[in-house]
């Protein structure tokens, strides 16, 4: 069904995109040209038809069209527009002046020749400039681009303390550099794709030559390739078109805005996309204990990074079930909690007049609608919100009786674990999946709970990254990858990659004796 | 996607999880929350009267909500020609379904207990949310539902209250036997030993005084004392064990956690030693020797000196002496266990059932008359190794020197 969906919507594309063709070829008369351009561009307002006369005789006539907005004017002036008209050209034919422009005069990094309008329209929209000469059917391109943008700052979404500050940036440009400055190796590779008919969209898959199995490049080559739309609009767009679980809550690309991040799973063997527009890019394969680490443990002691871990993983859990196991226990195990604190939670539900679950599914759709009013509203508004909602409407609801004030505590603390998973993506699934396991809890128990989490589990370990399953290393069992999984261990024991991706090279990250008390030095005097 | 096929499939694997799993949903505030209970003979000839303590949560915990006047708990009874008649006909009276889960004690009055309880016990053994960590007691010379009506200090449950004087007096005097009801069944139906149960007396409850000692409440209640024990033969309550019987019974049973002996001090006539006993253990074994059953106890126990009421200076020699004493007083309480359990012509110790294990066939042979007859008269040897290990801070007594 979806595939068929998919087939009538792309019929549908190619009738709406159907000029230019690919076969057109430039004029060799200017104004021809510009007209060309002009209907192409619908007389657009920000495009700039400059007009010139070549050289300091000023005989040849020629054509310089931009995009305003999108190019460095300065730089555009300084290299383009002044040699053009303050120094001498040479007398000869039109395409001898042309080769003489292209090879000798213009002090632009980067210039292109092209006789197609298709290529030239491409070119206009991605910041470049195009000049055109008198009586030659070809055109010059300029990479001009210079546009407004975001500096690099620190990611918002996923902070650290001790690690680096740098995010990525909407710029696919600053980002391969952000890349390439952590790993400088040659083998670094940035492949570079054009997707969407309309936004042509830059995108680019990065892999480390040598440890990304090749397999799995062409799968993301393939499924790259494949993808024909008017439009790409961010990672999450594209995320969509080339998951391997289209169906699942549960992401298989991680998002990350972190350069050291996608570094690192570089390293690894893994892939990263990057894509133009968005400080959001895609690393995979992904696999689930990926999700619940954050920068910051690859930074701090080990310790800490293995005991923060496993408290992820329980908040996680906890933001999953915690509130159908409260439900459940209170409504069918009134056994299972200890006599006092059942007495206290009695003596709290006194004169509620909804049932536990129903109170529970409205204190979370509260807490989501309060939420989403949050995120939406200016920083300003939304601590406003906060102290509304939390503060006066909790209370007062505690106090009308309409919930009780440990249903406040288990929603409260539900919402706090949730938002301690460190991908915000990732935090989604748990975050729908608990309405689904609060109406398990409300109708069949912790019987219920419990067969939501076996479904949930076999879901889990069904899902594939790039053909690597999900919950690698824990199931299957990879002992060695386990010392990067639920903990993180030092840095000199992890001497291995990661089995499932980057077996190919999986010899050797540190060397033996770089573990602690054998210092080289030391061994050096051992042996003299 | 999904065929025709896989889709009724999974719908009817969805509908298969309704067939399991736990369609009883109740709400918490739907439950009144049964916390002790007590079983008498009712005054109609023939039936149980049940007595039945129901928390009331709105009364407790809540802070604001909670009024510290109000009683935490309503007592009811009802009755029925057996308990389960009985429960099912106070669900009459209480607007609550009534939840056993939390029941903390199966209480018997006396004169039930005495003309045997297994009728009324069969309901706790065979439900399946009563628990059978529950309680067992007897209360001594009254009925169960009197008893519920006692109240305690410190605590507002009453069962948490006896619960509490329950764990204390066994932790810290061992003069108490701590029956669970798992265990009380079991020794009813293994051969060879009797049951015994924790015995609960009403004592008069003093009157509420304020810290500058003025009587603030003037009525006075009462409240139950739990010590000693209720014992058994077969279902039949035959006897009650006073303090030093039930803490021989525990050196025998190798319960006693933690106890504390008073003995004569050696070296001055008259004055007092008291000794926290620390770790003790007891082993039995019954021999057939010349056609005749003896029985033999032995018991080690620790101990350390807690205080006295004159001058101890520990030497070897009055250290041993009071070794000794300490010996002699763990065999008083041994003594007066066995002895009453001989007149009773009960076997609460399980000498039967340590035959039973170790020697079947002669324990065929002689299982009738056990009881009755053999037990009785049955000789008993008791060994007792003490040792004291420490004095406390300070190794002798502080010496008064401006006599």
């Amino acid at each position: 069904m979806w595939s068929r969906l998919r087939k009538l919507w792309r019929n549908r594309q190619e009738e709406k995109t159907a000029s230019p063709k690919r076969e057109e070829t430039l004029s060799s008369q200017l104004e021809a040209n510009a007209d060309r351009i002009k209907t192409e561009f619908g007389d657009s307002a920000d495009i700039q038809i400059r007009r010139l006369r070549i050289g300091r005789d000023g005989q040849r006539h020629a054509l310089l069209i931009s995009i305003d907005g999108l190019i460095d004017k300065k730089y555009l002036t300084e290299a383009v527009l002044l040699p053009l008209v303050q120094t001498d050209i040479p007398t000869g034919s039109g395409v001898e002046v042309f080769q003489y422009l292209k090879e000798q005069m213009l002090a632009v990094a980067e210039v292109t020749e092209t006789d197609r309008m298709a290529r030239v329209l491409m070119a206009l929209g991605g910041g470049d400039s195009v000049l055109f000469v008198q009586d030659v059917a070809k055109a010059l391109i300029f990479d001009t681009k210079g546009w407004e943008q975001r500096g690099i700052e620190e990611p918002i979404t996923e902070s650290t303390i001790r690690g680096s500050k740098e995010g990525f940036v909407e710029n696919i440009r600053t980002n391969t550099a952000l890349l390439r400055r952590r790993i400088r190796s040659p083998r670094l590779r940035v492949e570079e794709y054009t997707i969407g008919r309309v936004s042509q969209t830059r995108i680019a898959l990065v892999y480390v030559d040598g440890l990304a199995e090749e397999r799995m490049v062409d799968e993301v080559r393939r499924r790259l390739e494949g993808i024909d739309v008017d439009a790409i609009q961010g990672s999450g767009h594209l995320e969509e078109y080339i998951t391997d679980a289209p169906y699942s809550p549960f992401p298989v690309w991680m998002p990350t805005e972190r350069p050291d991040r996608a570094a690192g799973a570089l390293l690894e063997g893994r892939i990263v996309i990057l894509i133009d527009g968005t400080p959001f890019q895609l690393v995979a394969p992904a696999t689930f204990t990926m999700f619940l680490d954050t920068g910051e443990d690859y930074c701090s002691d080990y310790l800490i990074a293995s005991l923060l871990r496993p408290l992820r993983f329980a908040a996680f859990v906890a933001s999953l079930i915690l509130p159908s196991v409260y439900v459940a226990i209170v409504t069918f195990h009134q056994e299972m909690l200890p006599t006092s604190l059942i007495l206290s939670i009695a003596s709290q539900r006194e004169g509620v007049p909804l049932p536990t679950v129903f109170e529970a599914l409205m204190m979370e759709t509260i807490f989501e609608v309060m939420r989403e009013a949050g995120v939406r509203l200016p920083r300003i508004v939304g601590t406003a919100i906060s102290i509304i909602g939390a503060l006066v409407l909790g209370e007062a609801a505690i106090r009308a009786e309409l919930v009780s004030p440990i249903m406040a505590v288990v929603v409260a603390a539900t919402g706090i674990a949730s938002f301690s998973v460190p991908i915000y993506s990732f935090g989604i699934a748990p975050r729908m999946l608990r309405f689904v396991f609060l109406l398990l809890a409300g109708s069949l128990g912790l019987f219920g709970v419990i067969v939501g989490l076996f479904a949930l589990h076999i879901h889990l370990v069904s899902l594939r990254s790039l053909g690597v399953p999900y919950f690698e290393p824990l199931a299957p069992l990879v002992v060695s990858d386990l010392k990067d999984s639920l903990i993180r261990a030092p840095w000199w024991s992890m001497d291995t990659r990661p089995r499932l991706v980057g077996e190919k090279s999986g010899s050797r990250r540190q060397r033996r004796h770089l573990r602690p008390g054998r210092f080289p030095t030391e061994r050096r005097e051992k042996e003299r | 996607m999904l065929s025709g096929r896989q889709v009724s499939i999974l719908l009817l694997v969805c509908l298969l999880l309704s067939l399991s799993g736990c369609w009883s949903r109740r709400e918490i505030e739907t439950l009144g929350f049964v916390m002790a209970m007590g079983i008498d003979k009712a005054q109609e000839e023939g039936k149980l009267q049940l007595t039945m303590l129901v928390a009331k949560p709105f009364a407790l915990g809540g802070g604001e909500k909670s009024n510290p006047q109000e009683a935490a708990v309503w007592i009811f009874s009802s009755t029925g020609d057996t308990v389960f008649e009985a429960i099912r006909n106070g669900n009459s009276q209480s607007p609550r379904r009534l939840f056993f889960a939390h029941n903390r004690w199966v209480l018997f009055g006396e004169e039930l207990a005495r003309e045997g309880i297994q009728q009324a016990l069969d309901f706790w053994s065979r439900d399946g949310e009563s628990r059978r960590t529950v309680h067992v007691a007897v209360a001594k010379g009254t009925t169960a539902s009197q008893m519920l009506q006692t109240r305690f200090e410190l605590e507002r449950q009453p069962s948490e209250g006896a619960r509490g004087i329950l764990n204390n007096a066994a932790k810290a005097l061992s003069t108490v036997v701590t029956v669970r009801l798992n265990e009380f069944l079991q020794s009813l139906e293994s051969p060879g030993v009797s049951p015994v149960a924790s015995r609960a007396d009403i004592v008069p409850r003093p009157k509420d005084p304020d810290v500058r000692g003025e009587v603030v409440e003037e009525v006075i209640g009462s409240s139950a004392r739990i010590t000693g024990a209720a014992v058994f033969k077969r279902d039949h309550l035959v006897g009650w064990l006073d303090q030093s019987e039930t803490r021989g019974l525990n050196w025998v049973r190798s319960e006693v956690r933690s106890a504390l002996l008073v003995i004569e001090d050696p070296g001055n006539p008259g004055q007092r030693i008291g000794i926290e006993i620390t770790r003790a253990r007891g082993q039995s074994s019954v021999e057939h020797v010349d056609g005749r059953f003896v029985a033999r106890i032995k018991v080690e126990a620790e101990g350390h000196l807690g205080d006295t009421t004159a001058f101890v200076e520990p030497e070897t020699d009055i250290w041993e002496l009071l070794e000794k004493r300490m010996a002699q007083a763990i065999r008083e309480d041994i003594y007066a266990a066995v002895s009453k359990g001989q007149k009773l012509q009960t076997d609460f110790f399980g000498f039967g059932s340590y035959l039973y294990r170790s020697n079947p066939r002669l324990w065929s042979q002689v299982e009738d008359e056990w009881q009755d007859l053999i037990f009785p008269t049955m000789a008993v040897e008791i060994d007792v190794r003490s040792q004291l290990r420490r004095t406390g801070l300070v190794i002798r007594s502080d010496k008064l020197t401006s006599r």
